[in-house]
């Protein structure tokens, strides 16, 4: 009984850390600069494909074979601490677009008229998955070897596309006429 | 040598010919994208990030030309960062071959003082960026460690 209560407990936490993780503070230049990078009309994502493969670069196998055949434990090494920071820096970006997608997607909703609940709570888990997933690799990144989660990583950003591409509609951006203004 | 993008299109026509001027009778003159990244970013003008370039700017006017020196810069930026740590090292040997200077010369400045960081152009992808210099870096310790096999520290 007491270890359900623990897994509740522990479930609870999870959820909570997750949706702060999505309300986190929408002023960080990143997350400015992804929300200015919305395109109205479009699919949220500018350059989505741009940050694909600089995702599978980053994570790419081949530097680190070219670095293993140097035989150098200096370059090893390096190669890691480099490549860490790389990646973390590539996914606090990946965080921030996932904040400024669903922050717009949330004004759009919000102006809707008819709102379908269920694939609303559909998106909600999603985007508490890929929260969830932008959080396991960060830990995982931080102590392990940088190429470690790479199928975890073309995952996530597989997920992270596959969402723009599902409602591209109901990610854009709202337009004025379903904005109006709040009468006094 | 043809620019990396052949097809591009400046909408300025003035820009289009600049550019292409710029890649027939400079930048494929030039062995290398990271000799002509660094040739086309010592342009820039450090305090206003304006792109100069004398010769050009009497043919087609300072406007085409900074707008033909952003796009070379730009794509040879893509490129390069999207190449992988071994062509980055090959693009390394070949800089310092056409230097000019001693190798172990440019590499003991290159490695403390780190002057590529100057040859980002403005407004590119952070990440890109972040990828590029850190590839540099380790390309630049990879020829150090080529030669001169240090015990394994820093």
């Amino acid at each position: 009984m007491s270890a359900l209560l623990v897994f509740l407990l522990l479930g609870c936490l999870l959820l909570f850390a997750l949706l702060s993780f999505l309300d986190a503070d929408h002023s960080s230049a990143l997350e400015d600069s992804a929300l200015s990078s919305l395109p109205s009309g479009q699919s949220g994502f500018c350059d989505n494909q741009e940050f694909a493969s600089l995702g599978n670069l980053v994570f790419s196998d081949q530097d680190w074979n070219f670095i293993q055949r140097e035989q150098s434990p200096f370059l090893n090494k390096l190669y890691i601490q480099e490549r860490r920071a790389v990646i973390t820096h590539w996914l606090h970006e990946s965080a921030a677009r996932l904040r400024a997608i669903r922050t717009n997607h949330l004004q759009h909703s919000r102006h809707s008229a008819n709102l379908d609940v269920f694939a609303e709570g559909r998106l909600f888990l999603l985007f508490l998955y890929l929260a969830f997933l932008c959080w396991s690799l960060l830990l995982i990144v931080r102590f392990s070897h940088p190429s470690t989660p790479r199928a975890l990583a073309l995952h996530f950003q597989s997920a992270v596309s596959k969402l723009l591409s599902s409602a591209p509609g109901a990610l854009a951006p709202a337009s004025a006429d379903q904005h109006p203004p709040l009468s006094p | 040598m043809n620019p990396p993008n052949s097809t591009l299109k400046l909408v300025d026509l003035d820009a289009q010919m600049a550019y292409e001027d710029l890649w027939s009778r400079t930048l494929s003159r030039i062995s290398g994208d990271l000799n002509r990244l660094i040739y086309v970013a010592s342009t820039r003008d450090y305090n206003s990030g304006r792109y100069h370039h004398a010769g050009l700017e009497t043919h087609f006017g300072f406007v085409a030309v900074r707008k033909a020196l952003e796009t070379a810069h730009r794509e040879l930026f893509w490129k390069l960062s999207r190449s992988c740590l071994k062509d980055l090292v090959s693009e390394l040997e070949l800089y310092m071959q056409s230097s000019g200077e001693s190798p172990d010369d440019l590499l003991r400045a290159w490695r403390s003082l780190q002057p590529y960081r100057v040859a980002i152009p403005l407004d590119v992808d952070p990440l890109a960026a972040h990828l590029l210099l850190s590839n540099l870096k380790l390309g630049l310790e990879v020829l150090q460690k080529r030669r001169a096999p240090l015990p394994d520290c820093p």
